[in-house]
């Protein structure tokens, strides 16, 4: 969070986290694509040749003023492979919340649960407290067959406590509702904390 | 750094935004922008007025952070300070100011290097001791019930 009081700016961060293809960028491109120009900024993609994100997508989401203060939102994704924890790591770095992407198809459980574990891992060596930080969940590709029940999916990664949303990023469902809860918990525990 | 929690005042920001102006008047400096390790923008001045800043924000933290992570992954024993861009028309440095913060400033070509890095180090050394009291203010309690409530109203209003 910084907060610029010569603009009256109110800046946050919220990072798109979860295993690799689960759709963290597809959510990113279509909040890009449905949002009025005036509110966002460009998305910046570091991309490998083969469309992969190597290092993190970039958005920036600006409200209108609240109370005589401009909320701005700073949204990355991170890279998904395994082999870019380092990366991660960094850019979960300074971050005011977090979207848990899930991919609910069957095949990729392992993959979600691993990517949980080391999100609340690295969460943890930042020096956050699991039980207060906004962590936002996306249950995403519902639209796509053989996909994992969403009480599956609550009680093999333990998401029980934590707000769930069913999504499909590529056709766009539950992508905003996604984004306003993320957006509301971060600002009402920035109101906690100041 | 566990957080990024920095609140600012107008005439600190006022002061910070004045030391890089300043900077651009002694030599040809294209731009100078301070922000964070978290891809935060501070502050920044440029000659161009299309410069998208919240991107460099970002991608100068995510610049410098990954450089530091090779440093230590590597066995570098310090954490890197300074990393250089050379081009056909400019030259760009990114620094680590304290241990949050980064000073990016790109000049032109014929700006000599050692110059850049002189400007860098004592505005490292005027910018520390703002930021270090900036730390220390608690912030107005804007962020409130009301503002909470607005803020969601508003967020429907969007999508």
């Amino acid at each position: 969070m910084f907060i610029n009081w010569a603009l009256g700016e109110l800046n946050l961060k919220i990072v798109y986290y979860g295993a690799a293809l689960c759709g963290k960028t597809t959510n990113l491109q279509f909040i890009h694509a449905r949002t009025p120009t005036n509110l966002r900024g460009q998305l910046i993609s570091l991309k490998t040749r083969e469309e992969r994100t190597l290092l993190f997508d970039f958005l920036q989401i600006e409200m209108g003023k609240v109370n005589n203060l401009k909320p701005k939102f700073k949204l990355y994704t991170v890279p998904g492979q395994v082999y870019y924890a380092a990366s991660r790591r960094l850019i979960l770095q300074g971050t005011d919340g977090v979207v848990f992407v899930v991919d609910s198809q069957a095949g990729r459980l392992a993959e979600n649960q691993e990517a949980w574990y080391t999100m609340e891992q690295h969460l943890i060596e930042l020096g956050e407290n699991l039980s207060t930080f906004p962590i936002i969940v996306q249950l995403n590709k519902r639209d796509i067959p053989h996909v994992m029940s969403v009480n599956d999916l609550k009680r093999h990664l333990d998401l029980h406590n934590r707000p769930i949303f069913e999504a499909s990023a590529l056709r766009g469902n539950g992508v905003f509702d996604t984004l306003k809860a993320a957006m509301n918990a971060v600002v009402a525990q920035v109101r906690r904390a100041v | 750094m566990a957080r990024s929690s920095l609140v600012l005042s107008p005439a600190q920001l006022q002061e910070l935004r004045g030391m890089l102006a300043q900077v651009a008047q002694q030599a040809d400096v294209r731009c100078a922008f301070l922000g964070d390790l978290s891809g935060q923008d501070i502050v920044s001045w440029s000659d161009r007025l299309n410069v998208d800043m919240s991107s460099v924000a970002a991608l100068a933290a995510g610049d410098l952070m990954a450089t530091i992570e090779i440093g230590r992954m590597l066995g570098g024993s310090r954490s890197c300070n300074l990393v250089v861009q050379e081009h056909d028309e400019l030259t760009i440095l990114v620094a680590r100011v304290g241990e949050a913060l980064l000073l990016l400033l790109a000049t032109a070509r014929d700006v000599p290097l050692g110059w850049s890095r002189l400007a860098i180090k004592r505005l490292t050394d005027r910018i520390l001791p703002i930021v270090g009291k900036a730390a220390m203010v608690p912030p107005p309690p804007a962020v409130n019930d009301d503002f909470e409530r607005s803020f969601s109203a508003q967020l429907d209003s969007i999508w």
